[in-house]
């Protein structure tokens, strides 16, 4: 028996179990995993792939009409007399001579019209179950210059769009005459369907699967893996390479993530060992004819979470990754990241620390966010240039962008330009549209029912506009009145080109509570961006306290939200619990008139509060200037009609140097008696001396003093001394000796106090998820305190097997 | 439509069945693949696929809490999907962190003869009645649902550390329990 065993067994629990986790609350957020975030790297869609609906709706196929065409073809009968769109347009008004590509063509896929009167006569949009209804009525697609009609089934779908030409169509969308093939393109300009297991079917074993890995449109290659191979294709010269076996799939490994650049030129392989940690960097180039592996790093035995440091420059001339750093974890996309800028070309490497915020002048420099400002580095070789190059204003600008909107009306993105100055100022491009696409200092935006795409230039402002194909703009214009409508941009490489398609998902109609969720109740990170942004000081938010608190709570199955107010000394607080009465987990709204802030704060526990950040931009925090007609007696008046709240921290006091101190503030709550005081039950386990059976002992105690003197001790160093581990840091080499377990507040917060030995003799204490090593002093004084505890609590109050 | 109505359709054979099984309990359903699989394409997949099961299954199965059952067919649609994305090795593993916690729950001697599933499954039901509620729940939020540890303690209104170690201790006692009920030589 293994753990898969225990963890599939659990899919038959008794459906008591089950219902009883489910009571009250069936909300399961997503969450972003190795998997989700891995896929990103290699399914990296220039799009909002935020909103990648669930459902499937529309693709293509290619039916080619040459038969001496070197790609695989259909069988005719799968063309059919339907018609729709695929149509290109051009600027009305020409290209101005400040876009630099020289011309620029958009062209759009539409579905055939009698799909879209389904849709829309559908009550509960539910276009992933179409294909179910409408095996004869596929969606088509026309290229208006040549008349040329192209079929499609309706499950077809797309994982990939190469330089705004070359889709890539998923292997379950069952195209006609390709049921069993994979490694399916669809190439919008020829209206051909590319099917590598048809080209290659003398080649390799056809029993496997192709999974394409990328295309490089200048090479004219395309990587894939089938079984436990690697591949190049090469179509012009129709030539197969064998990739080395980095990339492929081995019994050997766990697992691997791939990371291919935005050309499609390097592929990155990272293996992944059985406890998910990183193993061996690896870099291929398919730029010739004998492809080698080129080995980079080799990691340790550590665990890491490379996916979030691995990424190459947008042209492909740079890799960007991270060693573990040796004392903390300073994640990449920190101003305090450390991450190795590598020169695919010459194999240079230099060290850098920041947030990678563009590579410019033909990736020569990069911009990075740095703790000191915006700095510009060399690319080969980390020097620091700064000052000697003149930056444009959007190139030392940082794009910003927010999602607003709910399932009933629509999400819209605002974008804007935040200057990385000190003090810089933010500049909103675009208040609200529905696709965005930024390539350099172009950003590209459509909103549904608009009968152009745009094009901004972030540099001067200055924009032109091409039109969009009227069937695309009243099919979306339509759609959209039933279903929530998601636009996909592609830019071709050269940026003379751009392909748009829409996909649909479900839309809330008439119920309110659902929306009143997503705004109160779910409050995800997109909707705390949108409501920060909105308010400048609490007064701002009494229509949304009011709007809150006056919904009928009966349709909230007992998780209405709760709302308190604070008045203190040169502060105010508003304290909003979404759902959860008196519950540890609150947000917190301050009005600071000492520094004329405004700021948000995240608590999560008795102890544990957290200044918020920006869903988007982890570094940004949720603080900003107060409003300046915000004055105490005026919010207090303003919120007089809520209760007063019994938790008064002054948060603002633990915002120095621009930097909010939680560990002191942490420190502090645990040395006040606040703790002390919420105790509802409190346990000793000793981990020293075991029972015959190897088993844990606890024990009840009721001992305060001696829990105050453990506190004492344990919290007399500066909380600077404090460190937070991950993973199985925390048990490298440390030995539990001692716990106590207390239960505080009204929900029974468990809060750990434990001390270790570490492999060096020395002692460790931990305290709520906090660690620092102790004194020789500190750590005798500890364990006696423990010893006696034990001995005192043994034979008078209950006593347990702990494991 | 209430769960009865909705098992009502099944055994009529109408397809509405489906579509309302659908409107009640989809979010659910997706959320639970989505915590073990996270692709949006496999995610659609499993919940279609378990839908189809579901449809196979009743009747003559009549099950007595339809979410339960719906929950634990997609679960089962899920996890082959995810073992069959392991197996091609193209995905790093999504589970791996949380199956290798239950590894703690495995005895290190060897294993002399493997224990028959419905045993096993038999024993941890009775684990989990040894439980006290709040553990049980975020026992089944954890191995079940596949929930984060923070999710489990934003709707625990615990501290993540709390949950961390409620599941630690219930690891160690599903281990003795296993150890007792000779799941182990």
């Amino acid at each position: 028996m293994n753990s898969n065993d225990i963890f599939s067994a659990i899919s038959y629990i008794d459906d008591e179990y089950i219902n009883e986790a489910l009571q009250k609350n069936t909300r399961f957020k997503p969450v972003l995993r190795w998997i989700g975030i891995a896929a990103c790297f290699v399914f990296s869609v220039a799009s909002i792939s935020l909103f990648w609906s669930l459902q499937n709706n529309g693709g293509m196929v290619e039916t080619s009409q040459d038969p001496s065409s070197s790609f695989s073809s259909p069988p005719t009968s799968a063309t059919t007399s339907h018609s729709g769109n695929l149509t290109q347009q051009t600027p009305q008004s020409g290209i101005p001579n400040w876009y630099k590509p020289g011309s620029l063509t958009v062209r759009t896929l539409t579905y055939k019209k009698n799909m879209i009167k389904f849709l829309a006569d559908t009550s509960v949009p539910k276009p992933r179950v179409l294909p179910l209804d409408t095996s004869n009525n596929m969606p088509h697609f026309m290229n208006s210059s040549s008349n040329s009609e192209i079929s499609l089934p309706s499950t077809a779908n797309f994982s990939q769009c190469y330089d705004a030409n070359l889709l890539l169509i998923d292997p379950s969308s069952q195209v006609p005459g390709h049921e069993k093939c994979s490694g399916l393109f669809y190439n919008t300009e020829t209206r051909e369907i590319i099917c590598l297991s048809s080209l290659l079917k003398n080649q390799i074993d056809h029993n496997f699967h192709i999974n394409v890995l990328g295309f490089n449109r200048r090479l004219n290659r395309c990587s894939f893996t089938t079984g436990q191979k690697a591949y190049c294709y090469d179509f012009g010269s129709k030539k197969l390479i064998k990739l080395p076996q980095c990339v492929a799939d081995t019994e050997t490994k766990a697992g691997m993530i791939i990371n291919v650049s935005d050309d499609g030129r390097y592929i990155m392989a990272l293996d992944v060992t059985d406890d998910s940690k990183p193993a061996a960097l690896k870099i291929v180039d398919i730029d010739s004819d004998n492809i080698q592996a080129q080995h980079i790093y080799d990691y340790e035995n550590e665990y890491y979470e490379p996916y979030k440091r691995l990424s190459f420059s947008p042209q492909g001339y740079f890799l960007v990754y991270a060693t573990p750093p040796a004392d903390e974890y300073s994640y990449v996309g920190t101003a305090s990241g450390v991450w190795r800028m590598r020169d695919l070309n010459t194999g240079t490497e230099w060290q850098g620390k920041g947030i990678i915020i563009r590579f410019i002048s033909n990736e020569k420099a990069v911009v990075v966010k740095t703790n000191d400002g915006a700095r510009v580095y060399n690319t080969t070789n980390g020097v620091d240039i700064t000052d000697s190059i003149n930056l444009k204003a959007w190139e030392k600008s940082e794009v910003v962008t927010k999602v607003s909107g709910n399932k009933k009306s629509g999400y819209k993105t605002k974008i804007s330009l935040t200057s990385l100055l000190p003090g810089g100022k933010t500049e909103v491009v675009k208040q609200a549209v529905d696709a965005y696409y930024i390539s350099g200092e172009y950003l590209y935006t459509y909103t549904t029912g608009d009968a152009h795409i745009e094009c901004l230039s972030l540099d001067t402002g200055r924009s032109f506009k091409v039109s969009v194909d009227s069937n695309y703009v009243e099919q979306t214009s339509n759609l959209q009145k039933e279903c929530l409508i998601y636009h996909y941009i592609y830019r071709s490489d050269d940026g003379t080109r751009i392909l748009m398609r829409f996909s649909t998902g479900e839309k809330i109609k008439e119920d309110d509570v659902a929306e009143y969720k997503e705004n109160y109740i779910d409050l995800g990170n997109e909707k705390l961006d949108e409501l920060f942004d909105s308010m400048s000081c609490l007064a701002d938010m009494e229509d949304f306290v009011k709007d809150g608190l006056n919904f009928p709570s009966d349709k909230l199955d007992g998780r209405a939200p709760h709302f308190e107010f604070f008045s203190g000394d040169g502060y105010s607080a508003l304290i909003m619990f979404k759902g959860f009465y008196n519950s540890d987990y609150c947000f917190w709204f301050v009005e600071d008139y000492r520094d004329k802030t405004f700021s948000f704060y995240i608590k999560y526990s008795m102890t544990n509060y957290a200044l918020g950040n920006y869903y988007k931009h982890s570094d940004r925090p949720y603080r900003k200037k107060l409003s300046s007609s915000a004055d105490s007696a005026k919010t207090k008046a303003v919120f007089d009609f809520l209760p007063t709240s019994n938790d008064n921290v002054d948060l603002g006091k633990y915002y120095v140097n621009s930097k909010f101190d939680s560990i002191k503030l942490w420190g502090d709550i645990l040395k006040s008696d606040r703790l002390l005081n919420a105790i509802n039950n409190s346990y000793v386990y000793d981990y020293e001396n075991k029972s015959q059976d190897g088993s844990v002992m606890g024990y009840d105690f009721y001992d305060t003093e001696k829990l105050k003197e453990i506190i004492d001790i344990v919290l007399k160093k500066p909380t600077k001394a404090w460190v937070s581990l991950e993973g199985e840091r925390e048990t490298k080499g440390c030995k539990k000796q001692y716990q106590i377990s207390m239960l505080a507040g009204p929900y029974n917060t468990d809060y750990e106090i434990s001390i270790f030995k570490l492999a060096n003799g020395k002692g460790m204490a931990f305290i709520d998820s906090q660690y620092r090593t102790l004194d020789n002093k500190e750590y005798q004084r500890l364990l006696d305190i423990y010893k006696e505890l034990c001995n005192d609590a043994k034979g008078q109050y209950g006593q347990y097997i702990v494991g | 439509m209430e769960d009865v109505a909705i098992i009502d359709l099944f055994f009529r054979r109408t397809e509405n069945a489906i579509s309302e099984m659908l409107i009640r309990y989809e979010r659910l359903f997706v959320s639970l693949a989505k915590n073990i699989l996270n692709n949006e394409q496999d995610i659609e997949e499993c919940v279609n696929d378990a839908m189809l099961d579901i449809w196979n299954s009743i009747p003559p199965h009549k099950p007595r809490s339809l979410a339960a059952y719906g929950c634990s067919v997609v679960r089962n649609r899920a996890l082959d999907k995810y073992r069959y994305l392991c197996a091609q090795k193209r995905v790093p593993d999504a589970c791996s962190a949380l199956i290798s916690e239950l590894d703690e729950c495995i005895g290190h001697n060897d294993v002399e003869e493997q224990i028959d599933k419905i045993e096993l499954c038999h024993s941890i039901n009775l684990f989990l009645d040894s439980l006290d509620k709040l553990n049980r729940i975020i026992f089944v939020k954890r191995y079940f649902f596949v929930m984060s540890i923070k999710e489990i303690a934003e709707e625990t209104k615990l501290s993540e550390n709390a949950v961390s170690v409620r599941l630690s201790r219930m690891r160690d006692k599903l281990r003795c329990c296993l150890e007792e009920r000779g799941a182990f030589s």
